[in-house]
């Protein structure tokens, strides 16, 4: 158990306690017992509230918090395989990266950006839990799951800042740099540093190529008047 | 009897402040529950409800001790003091 988690539990033990004492006793309200109750039903939760709040947020940092929901976790299982060399493995090798190798490079780093990242992370909740994600098959899930809006180059910049020597000693980043920050090529894209998880983008092109083969295989066969054709392997990825 | 005197009769200190300790109890219960279950969902119900279950025992608090304030009998002043 963390600190702040240790502090959450006193604080609510100890408020048990009053409430506990006071319903117990039933004393007659005295300042005392006012005091006591204030303490046990405002000051204490407050505290809770604020310790749990602040390990609550800091858990949603973890990279197994991600990997807890069953579609998360071919990514998690890639990002810490000791011999992969996708983006996301690479990265999450590095120890700067601590335990927080996902939210490092998916938060959103503006002015606000703690907080819609984590505005963020309750979309993930709602769909995971009422958008039919949590009853999809791991495989379906590698293929039909994809980033809501094209990663912003800005994430990569973060770190990689773009004026250090090392960064512009490689040609490309000459050449290339100001379209980067522009945001008109993808830092991880094929041409560049690779996509970061390249299984999903396999699983994919293979759902696709079987929904096109289906589709092709419906056109050749001439399809009878009154038939009905089964649904493409597409049409099932995206209807969970 | 009309629904004001009702509400009055039935929201008296005593349960206004029984009010807040329960609530107290499940926001408490909801802020401790993401020590001991990980899952997201707990997590985000942890959260959210631990604070919405706090802030609305603190508000029954604050209810039942202004009721008690605004609703206690006047001190006698029809014998002067000695």
């Amino acid at each position: 158990m963390t600190p702040l988690g240790t502090i959450t539990l006193v604080c609510a033990a100890l408020s048990l306690l009053v409430l506990a004492a006071f319903w117990w006793w039933r004393p007659p309200l005295s300042l005392k017992w006012r005091l006591l109750l204030f303490v046990g039903i405002a000051v204490l939760p407050t505290i809770a509230a604020g310790t749990s709040t602040a390990d609550g947020l800091e858990r949603t940092t973890q990279r197994d918090f991600c990997g807890s929901c069953h579609v998360m976790e071919a990514h998690l299982a890639d990002a810490v395989h000791a011999d992969s060399q996708s983006l996301a493995a690479r990265h999450t090798r590095n120890d700067l990266f601590g335990q927080n190798s996902c939210y490092k490079c998916h938060a959103d780093y503006g002015m606000n950006g703690y907080v819609l990242t984590k505005l963020g992370g309750m979309k993930h909740v709602y769909h995971y839990y009422l958008g039919g994600y949590n009853r999809m098959p791991l495989a379906e899930a590698v293929a039909h799951i994809q980033i809501s809006a094209p990663y912003k180059n800005q994430n990569c910049m973060h770190c990689h800042a773009g004026s250090g020597k090392l960064w512009n000693r490689v040609p490309d980043h000459a050449a290339l740099g100001q379209a980067a920050k522009d945001e008109q090529i993808s830092c991880a894209s094929s041409g560049c540093h690779g996509v970061a998880h390249p299984f999903s983008k396999q699983a994919r092109k293979r759902a696709q190529q079987q929904g096109t083969d289906t589709a092709d295989a419906a056109a050749v066969s001439e399809p009878e008047a009154g038939s009905v054709s089964a649904p493409s392997a597409q049409e099932e990825l995206t209807a969970p | 009897m009309k629904w004001r005197e009702r509400a009055a009769e039935l929201l008296n200190a005593e349960r206004l402040l029984a009010l807040a300790s329960l609530s107290t109890v499940l926001g408490l219960l909801f802020m401790v529950l993401p020590n001991f279950v990980r899952a997201p969902l707990f997590v985000m119900l942890g959260m959210s409800l631990g604070h919405v279950f706090g802030l609305v025992g603190v508000l029954f608090f604050a209810a039942s001790v202004l009721r008690e304030v605004l609703t206690r009998s006047p001190p006698d002043v029809s014998r002067p003091r000695r």
